[in-house]
């Protein structure tokens, strides 16, 4: 995925759709022994029926544990604030029971990995069945049948139900973990970097895959990657989060084209494109979640930064119903403006976050 | 088992092969003598003089009498019966509560995990010998009662590698995907996490049966579990023991505990092999290290 392709050209954005589900000034705060860590606050998102949603940002921004509290698949000693309305219910304070049977089932979740997420041991027939049977009563025979037709429904031959995880590539093992996600047509797909360990031909399958399930049953999609590529290629909206905060959201083409905040204009200059000589980065590291800054904890890499920023997280701004962000001093239009630091092929890198 | 079976094909006559094969085979005969026992005796082995005292073994007393007139190849016979019964059920409550225990522990971890962590481990501080003791002199004696007697000393040896090797399958990325996917507690300890974990168990199970038929025979020489008439080659040797440094002749009656000893360590000796032979199959890395 080295080129951009043109974004915004996916299935319209409909802003008036379904909202299918909510989020509400959340916070996921990580307790360890020394300290805590606020791996995502004041997150305000809307995911509507039927879109693809993607939440950007580099490593350790937060965006990994969003998805994972969405499912509230966290540790047991993680304090969470805030509201995720489902349904009409909130994700967060439900019991755990009643949580249990909307994951898998309602909300899906497919990870980076798929060649360690299969139990070695289980044929994918019993990966099928029990899943099937933790959520439905249902007979060996009707749970084969059912499991048959999902592995078809992603490219896989309903002949190897009996293989085992070994036997399959990476590629076919992600097709049979969206399967396996897929076999009770969730309401919504939480893609954890689902295509980032795999080689750019079948990440670009998968994503044509992941399109097509999602028109064929009505899914919303939420894709969670750092990787700009994979977003522009499937995205409605999204949403780049920095230091835990979404910093700046709109649709595909607004995000791209007419990015207002620094980071996300230095995310986007620092895209490798096909046939470019120099290689651009943001300098300095990701924020350390443990100890956050009292202002935007992107000030210290920002190069538009002014005293102000260090006063607060600033106000969200709006350009369009669409389309906001969050910052004091945003650049101008255009794409490229700034943001991004410029550096001759032979001068190699100095500690910058690079680019993947 | 298929697997078993195809790693011991290709290792047939290396060591570990080997040590499968002879500790199988002993372990087999033990097990053959002790369902045809009743075809292979010559004599009720609870039947007090079929013979005169002390007779020397012959051609109708294999294994010569003991003082009281036993017939001792009939006793050793029966005494095989008694500990495979024994070490089989000791072995079987054993796993039944430690393995159960050491995954829920493991798995759930938190303050049952602690607590049943220190009773474990206070439990296997002990020495053996003498947690078997206590146990058989609350219970008082019976084929049952030696049984739990001698699991109890083995619980938390299957405790801690369940729970051990559930700490590390737990962490496993498959068994969060199987959480996403809306499986219960249960289900992942039964499904997904027991059968990554219960490959540990065939080898303690057979190191600890040697080990538990030690400790039965310990326990009936010192004269609990399990008592008169009953056969058993722990008896025997005590009974002996006790003739002996009474009445000093000791050089002549030599089969009365030599036999019923050999009994003990040859089974020993099988069990043993089987273990470590196992334990070198399904433990590749181990296996890796010895080379």
């Amino acid at each position: 995925m080295n080129t951009l392709m043109a974004p915004g050209t996916n299935s319209a954005a409909t802003p008036d759709a379904e909202v299918v589900l909510s989020i509400r000034g959340l916070n996921t705060y990580y307790h360890t022994k020394r300290r805590m860590v606020k791996a995502c606050q004041s997150v305000n998102l809307d995911l509507r029926k039927g879109e693809v949603f993607s939440l950007v940002g580099e490593s350790a921004c937060g965006k990994s544990t969003l998805g994972m509290t969405l499912m509230n698949l966290l540790p047991d000693r993680t304090e969470l604030g805030g509201e995720v309305v489902f349904e009409g219910r909130n994700l967060l304070t439900l019991a755990s029971e009643e949580l249990r049977q909307i994951r898998g089932k309602k909300i899906a979740l497919i990870f980076q990995d798929p060649m360690t997420r299969m139990d070695p041991l289980m044929t994918v027939e019993e990966h099928f069945s029990e899943t099937l049977k933790s959520h439905e009563d249902i007979e060996r025979k009707e749970a084969r049948r059912r499991a048959a037709v999902a592995l078809d429904a992603v490219g896989v031959p309903p002949s190897r139900l009996r293989d085992y995880p070994h036997q399959f590539s990476g590629g076919m093992r992600q097709r049979i973990m969206i399967a396996l996600a897929l076999v009770f047509h969730p309401a919504l797909l939480i893609a954890d970097e689902a295509t980032t360990s795999l080689d750019v031909v079948v990440q670009a399958q998968i994503l044509r895959l992941l399109r097509q399930l999602k028109d064929r049953y009505g899914l919303t999609i939420l894709n969670i990657t750092h990787d700009l590529g994979v977003v522009a290629e499937i995205s409605d909206r999204v949403a780049v989060m920095y230091g835990g905060r979404v910093v700046e959201q709109g649709t595909a083409e607004e995000v791209f084209h007419r990015a207002a905040h620094p980071y996300t204009k230095g995310l986007l200059s620092s895209v490798i494109h096909m046939g470019s000589t120099s290689l651009s980065w943001i300098d300095g590291m990701p924020p350390d979640l443990g100890h956050p800054l009292p202002g935007c904890p992107y000030t210290p890499r920002c190069d538009r930064r002014v005293p102000v920023c260090d006063g607060g997280f600033p106000d969200e701004r709006e350009l369009s119903p669409t389309h906001r962000f969050c910052c004091v001093n945003p650049s101008g239009e255009g794409p490229g403006a700034s943001g991004g630091r410029e550096a001759r092929p032979g001068e190699g890198r100095r500690g910058g976050a690079s680019p993947r | 088992m298929r697997r078993i079976w195809a790693r011991l094909k290709g290792e047939l006559f290396t060591i570990s092969g080997l040590r499968i094969v002879i500790g199988l085979i002993i372990v087999l005969f033990y097990l053959l003598v002790a369902v045809l026992a009743p075809a292979l005796s010559p004599f009720d082995p609870e039947k007090l003089g079929v013979g005169e005292m002390l007779q020397t073994p012959d051609s109708t007393y294999h294994f010569g009498t003991t003082y009281l007139g036993y017939d001792l190849y009939s006793r050793t016979i029966y005494g095989t019966r008694t500990a495979l019964e024994i070490v089989l059920m000791a072995t079987l409550i054993a796993v039944l509560i430690g393995v159960p225990l050491g995954l829920v522990s493991g798995y759930l971890g938190g303050w049952l995990d602690r607590i049943l962590v220190l009773v474990m481990d206070s439990v296997y501080s002990f020495p053996d010998l003498i947690l078997a003791i206590v146990i058989a002199a609350v219970l008082g004696s019976g084929l049952l009662n030696a049984a739990v007697a001698v699991s109890v000393v083995y619980i938390p040896q299957y405790f801690r590698v369940t729970r051990n090797h559930t700490l590390s399958v737990r962490e496993e990325t498959f068994v969060e995907a199987a959480r996403a996917l809306g499986a219960s507690k249960l289900d992942i300890i039964r499904r997904y996490i027991f059968p990554n974990v219960s490959q540990s168990i065939p080898v303690i199970l057979t190191v600890n049966s040697a080990d538990a038929i030690l400790t039965l025979a310990g326990l009936s020489f010192l004269g609990f579990g399990i008592t008169p008439p009953k056969p058993f080659w722990g008896l025997d040797i005590s009974e002996a023991w006790r003739y002996m440094t009474m009445t000093k002749d000791y050089p002549q009656i030599w089969w009365w505990t030599a036999i019923p000893g050999f009994a003990i360590v040859i089974l020993i000796v099988g069990f043993t092999l089987l273990g470590e032979g196992l334990n070198d199959i399904l433990n590749p890395q181990l296996r890796e290290s010895q080379r």
